[in-house]
């Protein structure tokens, strides 16, 4: 119901205390309103605006939007997460173009924490830690003109049945999906895999590349190279390739 | 005894909707379906998510993998519901949850793209009603007898969803 100005003036003098719908000059364009109550002038001082209705403080005017990227677009994905630091820089390159740089392509990744959690999973058999409502460990950027795409992170812990790993998940600028894939960790004497040795888990029951059900048919494209120490942090760095 | 209550507030948001804000949310929530659904591999023989959920019970994850895509749109709305007012105009229910319900959409066609924001707030004191408004306040360690309250109104969408008895 929409009352005119004069009208709603008039029921003023004769106190009625029903709501009024604000009329819709009077709406900014970025309230949404179904039904929105609300005084458009104060007490008794009627004799304001002409033609226009005077809004109440800022609070009436609803939020200001500005468009936003999406929570994932981050460059550091830790959130409250303890573990090694480290710092995943992933190249992507164009098969169709001679193994060129491919910028603009949208780059998801995700992996699980110290103890083996994913975000956004949980209460169910596969992992009893209920984490459906926080989204550690997962972010997305977009590959600059070089193809790079960087993410500070944790070295992932692992879960039974698999080595240690990272998904991503490459799209075109547009939003098609380019390639799923996850990246592999080296392995043996001298390896960030051995120098974290599992977080509290431990290595014990770990399933290496050669028996991960993922892995075991060979990771020559999706083996990364791991550099650097507990200490200092690690970087992790590879190339993956794709046909757009 | 003073009983406390809380509120939630569920907005549907979809093509029709027209305010900016919710524009940016419709969109930017549509664009985040169409990325994640290409983790299930049965999208391209049910693009519909009503289809998809039928078929891939995995799929359930969707809705919690869209929220990042609108939780800057939340954190615009400065701690209060939107549309939600009192009877001077403000905005005033502080947003205690939130949860982004995947009511349907499609991988081709943005005009099913349904989604719901749900709204729960803190508890208020729930003091009196005066004819169909509520008089509320938010709850106050302090003994004393005066409060600041709020007025407000009940409204399609909104819901008195918890109700305590506090002595």
């Amino acid at each position: 119901m929409v009352m005119e100005r004069k009208l709603f003036l008039k029921s003023l003098f004769v106190g009625a205390t029903s709501a009024v719908i604000l009329g819709e000059s009077c709406k900014k364009e970025d309230i949404e309103s179904t039904t929105t109550t609300g005084i458009t002038s104060g007490g008794t001082n009627n004799s304001g605006t002409s033609g226009n209705c005077t809004l109440a403080p800022s609070e009436t005017e609803g939020p200001y939007p500005t468009k936003s990227p999406s929570a994932y677009q981050r460059n550091d994905i830790r959130e409250d997460r303890s573990g090694y630091k480290m710092e995943a820089k992933i190249t992507i390159t164009n098969k169709n173009n001679n193994c060129a740089a491919l910028a603009g392509a949208i780059v998801d990744i995700w992996h699980c924490d110290a103890e083996g959690n994913y975000s956004e999973y949980g209460g169910s058999g596969s992992q009893g830690t209920n984490y459906q409502a926080v989204h550690f460990l997962r972010g997305r950027q977009v590959s600059d003109a070089n193809g790079l795409v960087s993410f500070t992170t944790i070295f992932p812990g692992w879960y039974t049945g698999r080595a240690t790993h990272i998904h991503v998940h490459i799209f075109s600028a547009s939003g098609v999906s380019l390639k799923v894939t996850q990246i592999a960790f080296p392995e043996g004497s001298g390896s960030a895999l051995l120098a974290v040795g599992g977080y509290k888990k431990g290595m014990s029951g770990y399933s290496y590349n050669a028996s991960d059900n993922v892995f075991s048919d060979g990771v020559a494209t999706q083996l990364a190279n791991v550099s650097g120490n507990t200490t200092d942090g690690f970087i992790l760095s590879i190339n993956l390739a794709v046909s757009a | 005894m003073q009983k406390q209550i809380s509120f939630t507030y569920r907005k549907l948001i979809d093509s029709s909707s027209n305010s900016a804000w919710s524009k940016l949310v419709f969109e930017d929530s549509y664009l985040e379906f169409r990325l994640q659904v290409q983790n299930f591999t049965d999208h391209l023989s049910h693009p519909e998510w009503r289809d998809l959920q039928q078929v891939n019970p995995k799929a359930k994850e969707l809705p919690f993998r869209i929220q990042p895509s609108i939780l800057p749109y939340i954190q615009q709305l400065n701690h209060f519901f939107p549309d939600i007012t009192d009877e001077l105009g403000r905005r005033f229910l502080p947003i205690e949850n939130f949860q982004l319900e995947l009511i349907n959409s499609h991988f081709r066609q943005i005009e099913k793209h349904q989604i719901a924001l749900v709204f729960k707030s803190s508890p208020f004191i729930w003091h009196e009603t005066v004819n169909d408004l509520l008089i509320i306040s938010a709850p106050s360690k302090s003994t004393d007898k005066n409060f600041n309250t709020h007025t407000l109104k009940l409204s399609r969408g909104l819901s008195i969803s918890q109700l305590s008895y506090i002595t």
